[in-house]
């Protein structure tokens, strides 16, 4: 079937979903929706419809966005807008159905919003559209721009959306007026090193090889994001296509092309659905030979990754790509000259080769105008923590850090008071409360002693407490260090031992002052960046919170009541209704007391476990 | 020797030599080659590493290097159920390393330590990309969200080999065996979001009505 | 070909192009410490103890780099003890003192950097390998037979035969025992055996002398390997 074809019957298919007339239900069935329990809502679907006696289409779909709000399922009965529902449970869902779509009470109660699509939609009274709520209403979907709307296991949907127009416009234009719109839109790396995408490309076109590798860096290690696991969950042609694309502006008329997708091995739906895409991509055409009838051959195949955060870095990857174990490679010949199998290589984030359709569709011009002066475009965030409004977010670069916190995330849960903002991962610093009203972009944040990272945006309150942030990414990365090199090896196990020593009450100053000088000197002698960016956030905790590492030390106090050596848990007999919970969930037989009476934690048995924290019903336990 | 050590270790040398040839015979794919094997036979049994060290021509050094560097590759069997908690950042900042803690407990083992009855192995995990619902625990593959220590007894009893041989007895219809009586307690912090929303509404108010 | 011009400390010297920054350093009497580099392997970059800083304009922004791997630019400015340079060198020996306190050389290189007290709790259970990997590069590039190689990741890295067992392909030529800086690895004789990562091999006599000087399983390796016979030799490298 020819592309024009295709695209005619891709886009009745879809037309025809949209003005269905029999119901269809869409379920968010990405990773995050399935964690929230819509598997149980999928597998019981066809059981309830039927005792129903209704007849509807259930499309899985990938994530939208507000996975706080998960399991998210939209109703779209026929001659109504799809109406999207928030924490669906099983008796919601059944409670849908009867009431929707046998009865006609749309609940708008339930719904979180309509999902505008197609060019004229009603609305409904009662029932807000979804991108006016709060948490997307400042949203700007380029990457994300079919997530949570498509089947991605169907390509007649991305096709439906404009997918691979921009391939085929591509192929009408030569590889170096492509690198020049690249260059144009200004799209810098949104893997977390935001180097200038159009000079990476081009230096790769321009380098000796018989071959061009072409990646794609799927290994998003950084804990706390999750933007590519939605992309390729919920969009994987999005990728291929931007891969495909600049695998023709590298490799046109210079060498031959192979590309390979890296995707962390705990993404296994990922994986899935990337397999199941390029499978469809090759059934019709657009990957191997001739693509398109343009001449141009591509084939792309994915790997997997073996758990290891380091193999995130681009020379680790290739190792890993070689069957090897992923250690990384001083950088000082670049990968652009010789990366995989010595050959001239470009690995790109999975969010950035998202972006590049839809440069090539709408024009560099219109990318540009988007963001700041130094980063154009938009980023997607995964914002969590201690916000109300959790998920994945997209926005023009140049959003302030308060608008992201208070307006888009809708304020710190539970009423607490901010304290900061982590980003970039274990790479990135924090930032205290006092400079929220930066704009957020490359520039700005590194400015402060962070960075962009891969764009995790790990929101921190008054009950988080600033050493156990810097203990935890360095234990984190003393794990994922592959051991190569002297200072990130031993400088982190070191970091470990003095910040677990100052969260146990048991710090010196002078450990602040030695935390210090074993940063600076890991950050210029690590061999990879792994190494040089770790001591970022024991850096920027002592920067902006010099006042919690004095007070563990001279005070031994956590004033966020987390250090479990530093707090205890005692029950306020006033409170305490003698319900006998605590006593039942104790595993140390520590929380004690006669039924109806005030209850008491024996000290020393105590283990600091904090169920009874969390089954206490009327607030009667405190820490302290 | 080998045919020993693989009767004994019951490996099924056809299967290895099949996910070779899946993997187009390629020492590139040697960690997805790696993976498939162990993910039948949860760890990666001398044999199968002996056959691919043979049939993919590398040195034994190397398939050893590859074998022990990466965490998702394990030497040493599993247990029958994997249980692995997300210690990403977002599940540490909501109490993560607690609910590792009571695993840790119950199980009466470490992290990646399998129990005696080689029924349960613990394993911690650096985000599955779940963040949103933090914390994340997954058992078999299966990923719960808004996990809470408390409901850590409850989710191993269900699946305790007592739980089991319950639920069959109960399919075959017959008199169920009495299982320990797992109390269904509702937690206090934000187990179901509607609770959230409503502690919200209430810290809200109370704020509110504060700073009248 | 054209010759670089670099300085280094001051001093102006060529170069030739794709040069390592550490050998032209060397060949003009600059002394840069090393513990994982060595002529006959590939540099890595491991120990970070000969990093230099560079810069391609005076007063220019400068970088740290390890001069075991950095190709010569033309043109480019070298401080081989610059401030930032003392600091790594410093913290490295300090780290690695801290970790393998009886490592063989180790306490008088640090000694030099005026590290004799590390600041943190000193290590029992590293022995003495540093982690340099001359040992596992030798075997591979030099020997050619790779019976050794790296285990585990990180803090629990080691070197070591494939899963710490007795390599089936290890030749016990002691390749691996003479380089290592340390003492890490030992080899011992007795009689006609030696022993060597936990490997026992019988040695053979030299024809001419009596002397047992190499294991049988070597000789054999290199009769396959050049196709020279086995008896041709059987003779000790003095007597040849």
């Amino acid at each position: 079937m020819d592309f024009k074809a295709l695209q005619e019957k891709s886009r009745r298919e879809y037309q025809a979903r949209l003005n269905s007339e029999v119901p269809v239900i869409y379920v968010g069935a990405a990773t995050c929706g399935l964690a929230a329990g819509a598997g149980e809502l999928l597998k019981m679907l066809p059981s309830e419809l039927s005792a129903l006696k209704l007849k509807a289409e259930v499309v899985p779909v990938g994530c939208i966005g507000p996975c706080c709000f998960e399991p998210l399922v939209d109703i779209q009965k026929p001659g109504k807008p799809r109406i999207c529902y928030k924490q669906v449970t099983p008796r919601i869902l059944k409670t849908l159905l009867q009431d929707c779509l046998v009865n006609d009470n749309l609940h708008p109660e339930l719904a979180l919003g309509i999902v505008g699509e197609g060019p004229a939609f009603r609305g409904i009274d009662g029932i807000p559209l979804l991108f006016d709520h709060q948490m997307l209403k400042g949203q700007m979907r380029v990457a994300l721009r079919n997530c949570g709307y498509i089947d991605p296991t169907r390509i007649e949907d991305y096709i439906a959306r404009g997918g691979y127009i921009g391939l085929e416009k591509a192929f009408r234009m030569k590889p170096e007026e492509i690198i020049d719109w690249i260059k144009k839109s200004g799209l810098r790396g949104r893997g977390g090193g935001g180097f200038g995408t159009a000079r990476k490309w081009d230096s790769v076109r321009k380098a000796e090889g018989s071959v061009k590798y072409i990646l794609c860096n799927g290994d998003e290690g950084d804990p706390g994001a999750f933007m590519d696991r939605s992309t390729m969950e919920s969009d994987p042609h999005s990728v291929i296509e931007g891969q495909l694309i600049a695998a023709y502006a590298i490799s046109s008329g210079k060498a031959r092309a192979e590309g390979y997708i890296y995707v962390r091995n705990e993404y296994p739906l990922a994986v899935k659905n990337l397999a199941l895409a390029l499978e469809q991509a090759r059934q019709y055409g657009f990957l191997g030979k001739n693509i398109l009838g343009s001449g141009f051959d591509f084939e792309l195949r994915i790997n997997r990754g073996g758990g290891a955060f380091v193999c995130g870095e681009s020379s680790a990857l290739m190792r890993s790509l070689e069957g090897k174990a992923g250690e990384p490679r001083q950088k000082y010949i670049h990968a652009s000259d010789k990366g995989l199998w010595e050959q001239p290589t470009n690995l790109n984030n999975v969010e950035t080769y998202a972006c590049v359709p839809e440069i090539i569709n709408r024009g560099p011009e219109w990318f540009a105008g988007i963001g700041t002066k130094g980063s154009k475009g938009t980023k997607v965030f995964s914002l969590v923590g201690k916000v109300n409004y959790t998920g994945l977010v997209e926005v023009p670069m140049g959003v302030t850090l308060r608008d992201m916190v208070v307006k888009i995330g809708g304020g710190i849960r539970g009423g607490k008071k901010v304290k900061a903002v982590q980003t970039g991962g274990p790479s990135g610093g924090v930032i205290p409360e006092s400079l929220f009203d930066l704009q957020v972009d490359f520039d700005e944040l590194a400015r402060v002693g962070s960075m962009m990272g891969s764009g995790g945006m790990i929101v921190m309150s008054e009950e988080d407490c600033m050493v156990d942030v810097a203990l935890y990414y360095v234990k984190f990365l003393e794990q994922e260090s592959c051991g190569k090199c002297v200072p990130c090896r031993e400088g982190l196990r070191r970091m470990k031992n003095i910040l677990s020593r100052i969260t146990e009450g048991k710090g010196a100053m002078e450990d602040v002052a030695l935390l210090y000088e074993l940063g600076q000197a890991m950050q210029i002698g690590s061999l990879c960046g792994l190494g040089q960016s770790a001591p970022n956030p024991v850096l920027s905790t002592i920067k902006y919170f010099r006042k919690e590492y004095e007070q563990h030390i001279l005070e031994k106090k956590c004033c966020a009541g987390v250090c479990t050596a530093l707090i205890s848990y005692s029950i306020d007999p006033q409170t305490c209704n003698g319900c006998h919970l605590c006593e039942i969930h104790c595993p140390t037989g520590a929380a004690k007391g006669e039924k109806k009476k005030p209850h008491v934690i024996n000290q020393e048995l105590c283990i600091k476990c904090g169920i009874c924290c969390d089954v206490c019903r009327q607030d009667a336990v405190l820490k302290k | 020797m080998g045919q020993e050590i693989s009767a004994k270790e019951n490996v099924d040398l056809k299967f290895v030599d099949e996910v070779i040839g899946r993997w187009y015979s390629d020492p590139a794919y040697l960690i997805p080659m790696m993976q498939d094997i162990q993910a039948r036979y949860t760890y990666l049994p001398r044999p199968a590493l002996l056959l691919l060290q043979e049939k993919l021509n590398l040195p034994l050094a190397r398939v050893s290097e590859v074998a022990t560097f990466y965490r998702a590759l394990s030497l040493k069997p599993k247990g029958k159920h994997l249980v692995h908690v997300c210690l990403g950042t977002a599940c540490h900042l909501r109490g993560g390393p607690r609910i590792a803690d009571a695993f840790k407990r119950e199980l009466e083992v470490e992290v990646d330590e399998t129990t005696k009855d080689g029924e349960f192995t613990l394993q911690t995990v650096n985000c599955v990309g779940a963040c949103a619902l933090a914390p994340v625990v997954i058992i078999d593959g299966n990923v719960t969200g808004r996990m809470d220590a408390s409901k850590v007894k409850q989710m191993l009893a269900k699946l305790s080999p007592a739980a089991a041989k319950a639920a069959q007895a109960a399919k075959a219809g017959k008199p169920e065996t009495k299982a320990e009586p797992a109390r269904p307690v509702k937690a206090k912090k934000a187990s179901s979001p509607a609770r959230a929303s409503k502690l919200l509404k209430k810290s809200k108010a109370k704020i509110a009505s504060r700073k009248k | 070909m054209d010759k670089l011009k670099i300085q280094i400390d001051g001093k102006q010297v060529e170069a030739e192009k794709g040069e390592y920054l550490l050998g032209v350093c060397r060949r003009n009497g600059f002394a840069i410490p090393t513990l994982c580099h060595n002529d006959q392997v590939t540099p890595e970059g491991r120990c970070r103890l000969c990093v230099c800083e560079i810069r391609w304009e005076p007063g220019g922004r400068s970088r740290i780099v390890a001069s075991c791997l950095y190709p010569v630019d033309d043109g480019l400015i070298v401080e081989t003890h610059s401030d930032k340079v003392m600091l790594v060198r410093k913290t490295v020996l300090e780290l690695l003192l801290a970790r393998n306190p009886e490592a063989e050389g180790l306490p008088e290189l640090a000694a030099e950097y005026g590290i004799t007290k590390p600041r943190y709790p000193l290590d029992t259970d590293y022995g003495k390998c540093i982690l340099c990997g001359l040992c596992v590069q030798t075997c591979r590039e030099v020997v050619g037979v790779e019976a050794l190689g790296y285990l585990m990741r990180g803090v629990t890295k080691k070197v070591g035969p494939a899963f710490m067992e007795p390599s089936p392909v290890c030749i016990g030529c002691g390749a691996c025992a003479f380089v290592c800086p340390t003492g890490h690895i030992i080899m011992t004789e007795q009689g006609d055996e030696r022993k060597i990562w936990g490997k026992t091999f019988k040695l053979e006599k030299c024809g001419k002398c009596g002397r047992f000087y190499a294991p049988k399983f070597e000789l054999e390796w290199m009769s396959r390997l050049t196709g020279v016979p086995y008896e041709k030799l059987k003779v000790c490298p003095d007597c040849r």
